[in-house]
């Protein structure tokens, strides 16, 4: 670092990050999905546009939610989508969430010593037609779970689901569904709840909600105003 | 039977082996042009024609055997391109890959669809270079009929071994095209203002026009491209009224 023996040591200020805000969450049931992010793109304290979509559609049934960097978050979801396009020609299928889970997680992580700077969800049905939810960092550990959020309202909105949702382990024997029992407009009335409240005290979330709901005949969307402050 | 099946299948034997040959004798480059060009007149019979609104390809299933099944003979390239092959089926695929993976990068650099001209003149470019600059290589055994719509309308080109491109309102391909190509020279400038079924009807009847036997659902594969529609293979329940309506013709 540049140090002249005099002054504090400088760094450099430059970074090829930006935190854009955001946040995305999704909820599995036993035969659908929600998956939700509000639309409002921020820098530092000021907001970039109110009217951010932050999911995509990547293959059949299955989507892909991104806060953090949104220049990272579209160069990402482009190159996802194109191998879903080269994936269905070669296989004759279209791309399962399943494996479009892996090839995420392994998207990241060969970049593993520049990261995307995205916090993902991908949300979609699994081959039987149940909900599935997968949860990333940064750089690729993912986990299929029932629920998740990220970005900047997780840890406003993380506790609520979980006091909601979480259900028992789906390590106990004899096994048990760990699916959500609440029905599909149970759980939109609950996301809509959640953004609510991540608004209230997260200032980079607000503006919209965009709701997508998947399940076996096909993808709709809601969409739900939110505080503008 | 048998005899034609034996002397086609040498042919592409020595076709296929003639790659090391290609740099020794002069004038060779035109001699294995004609060869490929052989392999696309042996093919499968292709039809293709186009309206204002609609392109329309059809093919004529053609099996190995009685034990095997057809070859695959339409491929859609992208959301609004589509290509049906005649001539040396693995030739076919491999331009078929090249042609996806043209697509699918040109909409990862500029989200949009490629134009289709650009495309086709890509593969033919690729393709006259391997006929006329490149002596370690044979020219591919298959001619591409290619469907697309575009900011500019509906297209139909046909792309030869040799590098060739044609730009055509109707276009038949492979053996007895001969045949097809005289029959829909007939409705040239009709065709234009066909509507969607009038066109199918058109393709299925130049298709019959090179095969002597009865055109069922189980023997031909019809596919649709439009300037609202994208390209798509006709299912089995949309292909059984076009080919019940062949059977009341007279023509």
């Amino acid at each position: 670092m540049p140090h002249d023996g005099s002054g504090p040591t400088t760094r450099a200020n430059w970074s090829p990050y930006d935190n854009n805000g955001g946040t995305v969450l999704a909820v599995a049931g036993e035969d659908y999905v929600v998956c939700a992010a509000d639309t409002r793109m921020s820098t530092g304290y000021n907001i970039l546009t109110r009217d951010y979509k932050k999911i995509d559609q990547m293959s059949d049934k299955c989507v892909l939610a991104s806060a953090g960097f949104m220049a990272d978050a579209v160069t990402l979801k482009k190159t996802l989508k194109a191998r879903c396009t080269t994936y269905e020609f070669q296989n004759d299928k279209p791309m399962g969430c399943v494996s479009f889970a892996q090839m995420l997680s392994n998207t990241l992580y060969y970049r593993r010593f520049f990261p995307y700077y995205t916090f993902n969800i991908v949300a979609g049905l699994d081959a039987e037609g149940k909900g599935a939810v997968f949860t990333y960092d940064a750089v690729g550990s993912y986990e299929r779970t029932n629920y998740s959020c990220q970005g900047s309202g997780q840890g406003l909105i993380m506790p609520v689901l979980d006091n909601q949702l979480k259900t028992v382990s789906p390590l106990v024997l004899p096994a048990q569904s760990s699916a959500t029992p609440l029905s599909e407009s149970e759980a939109v009335d609950l996301v809509k709840d959640c953004f609510a409240t991540a608004g209230e005290r997260d200032i980079y979330t607000g503006d919209t909600v965009e709701i997508w709901i998947i399940n076996k005949d096909g993808v709709r969307k809601e969409y739900q105003e939110l505080k503008l402050d | 039977m048998a005899d034609n099946f034996l002397s086609k299948v040498r042919h592409e034997l020595r076709y296929a082996s003639r790659t090391f040959l290609l740099g020794v004798r002069k004038g060779v480059f035109t001699k294995s042009n004609v060869d490929a060009m052989e392999a696309v007149k042996q093919g499968g019979a292709t039809v293709g024609c186009k309206s204002k609104e609609y392109v329309v390809l059809a093919t004529l299933k053609r099996a190995a055997s009685e034990l095997s099944s057809s070859q695959q003979k339409i491929f859609r390239a992208d959301d609004g391109i589509g290509v049906a092959i005649s001539g040396l089926t693995a030739d076919g695929t491999a331009a078929i890959r090249a042609l996806r993976q043209d697509c699918t990068s040109h909409s990862f650099t500029f989200q949009s669809q490629v134009e289709v001209c650009r495309l086709a003149g890509r593969i033919a470019d690729k393709w006259q270079v391997v006929c006329s600059q490149r002596s370690g290589s044979r020219p591919s055994g298959v001619g591409l009929l290619i469907a697309g719509r575009d900011m500019r309308g509906c297209h139909l080109y046909q792309v030869c071994p040799s590098g060739n491109l044609y730009d055509h309102v109707a276009a038949a391909i492979g053996a007895r095209s001969q045949a097809s190509k005289t029959y829909l020279e007939k409705f040239q400038v009709q065709m234009d203002n066909f509507s969607l079924q009038d066109l199918i009807l058109l393709a299925l009847r130049a298709l019959k026009e090179a095969t002597s036997e009865p055109l069922t659902k189980e023997t031909c594969t019809v596919a649709v491209v439009g300037v609202e529609i994208p390209f798509r293979v006709l299912n089995e329940d949309e292909l059984s009224s076009p080919l019940a309506k062949l059977t009341t013709d007279t023509q």
